[in-house]
């Protein structure tokens, strides 16, 4: 009992949590900088299970990989001294009981359920990069898409594109571009960019893919002086007025049950930590600050 | 107006400041806020005149980094002269080398794709950039206290409200991600490089826990601000060779 005691306490120490954080941190600089220089490596990651990419590409590029496990690791491991590190608070907290008023208790408290908050939205990304799904389908009009999984098809009956003022600056540029689904029983889906809808267990997502570049298209470095130009995350853009290539539209049909604990959790943390804080800059103001009990270093 | 040599309100407003700095350090510090807010105001002006550079009305212009910093750095100075806080002349300084960034930026639009256009981008941009901001400051005090041993407090405040912002940067971005790429959370530079400096601020906040004395911490918050000023600047340097109209 003695030895479960000690092993709970090391592992709800808060200067751990400090290195796991710090540690964490710097995986994740290192992976930012990875997936920057391998761009198209990286970002296959988001379109598949996570375990499916380690067993895949893990081992064959170790080079530009090997900080993922250390960080996966370091983050199970903050997440577990996150949990032993709240419980330890809230149950001193829950000793403090008809000591305290309760207001104070609740306001105390505030920090440890954060904490447990952010547990959450840990949890939800772990379930989402191990169970969601990606499935893309280019589109056409009047082209049908088979819904994976359970056999139905919708048919695409309109792509209509909307653009920006003919007098404006961006002139001839699309603004916005809607997907009109319809399924077997005449029922109309409405896609359009940032606006998703929901069918048969799947959420529905326009894309738009850039094509591949030409091999008329020059390399960065080969001399044809034509240079390609890159987003901020490090795809080539290959825009129409240089190539003549036009983006894609693509449905996508994702899976995400992370996503129903991942929201909740994010809108919870930020009520109750801008509650916290402007509790606690007018309790400054008003000269009166209750701490509770102390969070130390061996909570 | 607005939208043909809107530009010349930067160059204005850059100038106003230089003078507000200049009085600053003169002693004159009524003068040098009275001459700050008169600054803002035109930078003000050029921020609204940014979002119609297209010829209609668009957010992302407005909250682009280089031209958002140097206005929201301006307003953190005023809030702290009206704080009665004696070392706001720092962050004037942050103020003429933001200004100056922005003078030698790319001024002109990036077209923004149909992903990019909505409220929770313009949420985004104004708070991290906003978080961004308290950062550097904190990490400015944080180096005054060191050198002058003064502001002892005012690094950790100004860090803390840097995190609050940051985090809800992170939400907000997390809802443009999911409605603009279908997922909250993307394997990717950007978003692995948030998710960095979230954490190392998330880690800041627990060093009072864990008895890290105020010369501990103002290093740490110095070594956090120099590692956010290097990546957002280098991020602005990158984007500045991206195709741009008006400008």
């Amino acid at each position: 009992m003695k030895i479960i005691k000690q092993i709970w306490n090391i592992a709800g120490d808060l200067r751990l949590g400090f290195i796991l954080a710090l540690s964490s941190a710097f995986f994740f600089l290192v992976g930012s900088y990875n997936s920057y220089v391998n761009y198209n490596l990286f970002n296959s990651m988001n379109e598949k299970r996570l375990q499916d990419w380690i067993t895949e590409n893990l081992a064959s590029h170790m080079s530009d990989s090997w900080w993922l496990p250390p960080l996966l690791l370091s983050l199970a491991l903050l997440a577990s001294n996150t949990l032993a590190c709240s419980t330890n608070r809230i149950l001193s907290l829950f000793r403090m009981r008809g000591k305290t008023p309760a207001k104070n208790l609740l306001f105390n408290s505030i920090p440890s359920i954060i904490h447990i908050l952010f547990l959450i939205v840990m949890a939800g990304h772990l379930v989402t990069f191990t169970t969601g799904s990606i499935y893309r389908v280019n589109i056409d009009e009047k082209s049908s898409i088979k819904i994976p999984g359970n056999g139905a098809v919708l048919t695409v009956k309109s792509i209509v594109n909307e653009f920006f003022p003919m007098d404006s600056k961006l002139a001839g540029r699309i603004s916005q571009t809607t997907v009109v689904l319809v399924d077997g029983s005449g029922t109309e889906i409405p896609v359009s960019y940032m606006r998703h809808a929901s069918y048969g267990g799947y959420i529905l997502h326009l894309d738009m893919v850039r094509e591949k570049k030409p091999e008329s298209f020059g390399n960065e470095n080969d001399g044809s002086g034509k240079k390609p130009v890159k987003n901020r995350r490090g795809d080539l853009l290959f825009q129409s007025e240089y190539t003549g290539i036009k983006p894609k539209n693509q449905i996508v049909f994702i899976e995400d049950p992370g996503i129903e604990l991942i929201f909740p959790a994010f809108t919870a943390i930020l009520l109750l930590m801008l509650a916290f804080y402007i509790n606690t800059l007018a309790e400054k103001n008003n000269g009166i600050l209750n701490p509770g009990p102390r969070q130390n270093s061996r909570s | 107006m607005f939208t043909t040599g809107n530009h010349i309100y930067l160059y204005a407003a850059c100038a106003v400041y230089v003078i507000s700095t200049i009085a600053f350090f003169a002693g004159r510090r009524n003068i040098s806020l009275a001459v700050l807010v008169a600054g803002t105001a035109v930078y003000s002006l050029y921020l609204l005149g940014r979002g119609w550079i297209a010829g209609f009305f668009l957010t992302n212009p407005l909250v682009e980094g280089p031209f958002f910093l140097p206005w929201i750095t301006s307003i953190l100075a005023i809030y702290l002269a009206k704080k009665k806080d004696e070392s706001w002349g720092l962050i004037l300084l942050m103020l003429i080398a933001f200004a100056g960034f922005a003078l030698y930026y790319s001024k002109g639009i990036m077209p923004p794709s149909p992903n990019k256009i909505g409220t929770w981008v313009t949420v985004f941009f104004m708070t991290e950039i906003s978080a961004h901001c308290l950062f550097m400051a904190s990490g400015v005090y944080a180096a005054a206290f060191l050198i002058r041993g003064t502001d002892a407090e005012r690094f950790h405040v100004l860090a803390i409200w840097g995190f609050v912002l940051y985090s809800i940067a992170q939400v907000s971005g997390a809802l443009w991600c999911y409605q603009g790429w279908g997922g909250t959370f993307r394997w990717g530079n950007r978003h692995m490089l948030s998710a960095a400096v979230w954490m190392i601020y998330a880690a800041y906040i627990h060093t009072k826990y864990i008895n890290w004395d105020r010369r501990q911490r103002s290093w740490y918050v110095i070594a956090a601000a120099a590692a956010v000023a290097y990546t957002s600047f280098w991020s602005y340097l990158h984007e500045m060779t991206f195709p741009r109209i008006g400008g």
